[in-house]
């Protein structure tokens, strides 16, 4: 098994290690969620 | 089989760049299930389908996500920014649509009033300005007023989506002279979105020659939403048939379609 994944984020690809930790994620992209960054996780459902 | 729909001649629907057969677009909304969803909008035709952003319900199940049902690589999505009464709202749904998304495309929607649902035409257009720069492809759904139509062209958007009555109303197409006056002035596509409630709807509304419609609620809410979807792309072809066909002119009088002479003493 690969000890990496291909994820994208914010429209780029990155590749990171499989048991990567939100806060590491974060961290690694130099956002402190320290500072109270808000996540939103959204997807699409029915609408017109 | 060939049948007299096929002997329409049309050019295929261009819109952002990108080309499709059907001129109806459906919703995804308001359905009592995602079967009788899917059904509908094979039934329709429709290449073009829409669809809301939204929160992830965090206890969901694990099959409640409209991807789960619609096949991305079957049917063009297009993200709305439904709910949005602020441009920088609607900027913030078109933004976190293209990231989950399959596309650039977003069809642009600034409401106003929560009693009609009516465009906020100010909101709408700074949106649409901003997010054209972005690169996106605006759809910008508004109302039947010339001048806005105009702006939100010169704002560079790929199309414009008049209404034909109050979203979710069914009330048919209130203002054909005001729709075909857009269609007349303005380069980019038309597409009438909002207010369809029948077939005839569609078909008359196709009749003003515009490029498209885009219904919801009309097969949605319909006692057979597959049957009603199977009317809607039956009507938006014969309505873009017949403008393709041009209409005869009208009369104040009657003209007999029998031969006046010969008739017996």
């Amino acid at each position: 098994m690969k000890d990496t994944i291909d994820i994208v984020i914010n429209g780029q690809a990155r590749t990171v290690s499989q048991g990567v930790t939100l806060l590491e994620l974060l961290a690694g992209l130099a956002l402190d969620p320290r500072t109270g960054d808000a996540i939103e996780l959204v997807h699409f459902v029915g609408g017109g | 089989m060939t049948t007299a729909v096929d002997l329409v001649r049309d050019a295929p629907f261009a819109v952002g760049g990108r080309t499709f057969q059907s001129r109806l677009m459906v919703g995804t909304g308001k359905y009592e299930g995602h079967e009788t969803m899917l059904r509908a909008i094979e039934a329709s035709g429709a290449e073009i389908v829409t669809v809301a952003v939204r929160r992830v319900d965090l206890d969901r199940s694990k099959d409640s996500g409209l991807l789960h049902h619609l096949d991305p690589k079957r049917f063009f999505l297009l993200a709305n920014t439904a709910g949005c009464y602020t441009a920088t709202d609607a900027m913030r749904y078109a933004r976190l649509a293209r990231e989950a998304g399959f596309n650039d495309f977003v069809k642009l929607e600034v409401i106003g009033d929560e009693e009609t649902l009516l465009p906020d035409v100010r909101g709408l257009l700074e949106a649409a300005t901003v997010l054209v720069k972005e690169g996106f492809k605006v759809l910008a759904y508004t109302n039947e007023d010339l001048v806005t139509a105009l702006r939100l062209e010169d704002a560079g958007c790929a199309a414009v989506m008049p209404l034909a009555s109050p979203i979710g109303s069914g009330l048919g197409l209130l203002n054909p002279l005001s729709v075909r006056t857009i269609k007349r002035r303005l380069r980019v596509p038309v597409i009438v979105d909002a207010g369809v409630g029948t077939a005839s709807d569609a078909c008359l509304t196709m009749e003003q020659g515009v490029d498209g419609i885009l219904m919801n609620t009309a097969i949605a809410a319909a006692q057979d939403p597959v049957a009603m979807a199977q009317a809607m792309r039956l009507a938006t072809i014969a309505g873009r048939a017949a403008f393709l066909a041009g209409r005869m002119p009208r009369r104040e009088v009657a003209m007999p379609s029998s031969p006046t002479r010969g008739m017996l003493d």
